[in-house]
């Protein structure tokens, strides 16, 4: 049994009893208590004494769909982490799961060790640090966020938005994804100073030749010219320059972020504070 | 979230990453794991990334920071099967330009006895 494993209690929710079978067969293998449900009723039953630390949610069940479980399950007194696994891949069910304050949105075919991946990643946060995201706009073509400055909504937002560009290929989406996930973790950690009470405004528009993502952090912006910790001032020779400033400084290792971003995406623009920065990816 | 096996093969230690090399608390393990290495003065490190599903910049950040620590002491780190999208990042912040690369666990073990 592994550590992250020992004493946590995954329900796995489908109408696939085939399904429903594996997944739980899989995660008993690495030591995790489960339990199944094949409706709404019986997931809800099973939630109410409290003992679940994670469902494994689908869409499509008979009777009660599983965005009313999602619903009711954030009634319950102490609400469990949710992963959305459905093959409901319609941009209404990612922003209704979204709303719904799901933790992750994952598209079935799923692989055993996405499950697995997914499962230790969600349980790696506690539910009571868990922080709600407001959804301002939840139309496919703008998609529109209030998020805690918190690291931990970074891979949450990010697979949520990524899924809304699942017609993209596949190297395209994960530029994106990437870049998107850099900027926004450099606007919550250095914009937001890591202060759940801070938020940050993320846009995405899609159009059928663009994807733009804005993101606006609450703080004082900063100036490029004085980012020696940062690999983009590094002198082309010397790749390492900023991790050396960064040890001097006692920063934590990184500064690669905004590299990396600029060459995954097309443009790369901010504002003048530098608070705000707006990327773009032409998909023609 | 990074599993990591280790094995010794001789004075080199082969660190197996499965997973998810990201910041926040993702890849404090592996930092973790690196210093003490450091610290018992195992100085020949080879990291086998061939099941990593996922890079950022912090995880690199790790990877460089560590490796300038190595080398400050006379020691290397070296990575073995780089995934083709792994690979590209690498190259983008000209990290290919520092670290050794090799198909193979054992083809880095061995550049070690060579070198």
């Amino acid at each position: 049994m592994t550590a992250t494993a020992a004493a946590r209690h995954v329900l796995v929710v489908d109408d696939d009893r085939a399904f429903r079978h594996a997944v739980t067969a899989l995660l008993q293998k690495i030591g995790y208590a489960t339990a199944q449900a094949g409706d709404g009723l019986d997931a809800l039953r099973q939630l109410s004494d409290g003992r679940i630390d994670l469902v494994l949610l689908d869409i499509g069940l008979p009777g009660m769909s599983g965005l009313d479980v999602l619903a009711e399950a954030r009634r319950v007194p102490a609400p469990p982490r949710i992963v959305i696994i459905t093959s409901d891949d319609t941009p209404g069910a990612l922003m209704a799961s979204f709303r719904g304050q799901a933790d992750r949105f994952v598209r079935k075919p799923i692989t055993p060790q996405r499950v697995v991946e997914v499962v230790k990643e969600v349980l790696a946060v506690s539910a009571a640090t868990t922080l709600p995201i407001e959804v301002v706009s939840a139309t496919p073509a703008w998609v529109e966020l209030v998020a805690p400055c918190s690291l931990d909504v970074a891979d949450r937002i990010q697979e949520f938005v990524m899924n809304l560009d699942a017609d993209v290929p596949e190297d395209t989406r994960e530029s994106i994804g990437q870049a998107f996930r850099e900027l926004l973790t450099n606007a919550i950690e250095w914009g937001g100073r890591l202060d759940p009470a801070r938020h940050v405004r993320i846009s995405c528009l899609r159009t059928q030749r663009m994807r733009l993502y804005r993101i606006a952090d609450p703080g004082e912006g900063f100036d490029v010219g004085t980012l020696p910790h940062a690999a983009v001032s590094n002198s082309p020779a010397d790749p390492l320059e900023h991790a050396r400033v960064r040890e001097g400084l006692g920063l934590r290792p990184g500064g690669l972020g905004l590299l990396l971003s600029r060459a995954l995406v097309d443009e790369i623009i901010y504002n003048e504070k530098r608070n705000e920065v707006v990327l773009v990816k032409y998909l023609d | 979230m990074l599993d990591i096996i280790e094995h010794a093969a001789g004075d080199v230690t082969v660190l197996q990453l499965t997973g998810r090399l990201v910041g926040e608390d993702g890849d404090a393990p592996l930092g973790d794991l690196v210093d003490r290495l450091l610290e018992q003065n195992r100085m020949k490190l080879v990291l086998d990334l061939a099941l990593v599903t996922y890079i950022d910049s912090a995880g690199l950040g790790l990877l460089v920071s560590r490796y300038v620590r190595f080398r400050r002491r006379g020691g290397d780190v070296r990575l073995v099967s780089l995934t083709e999208r792994s690979r590209h990042l690498m190259a983008i912040t000209n990290l290919v330009t520092v670290f050794s690369t090799f198909e193979s666990q054992a083809d880095a073990v061995r550049s070690f006895t060579a070198s």
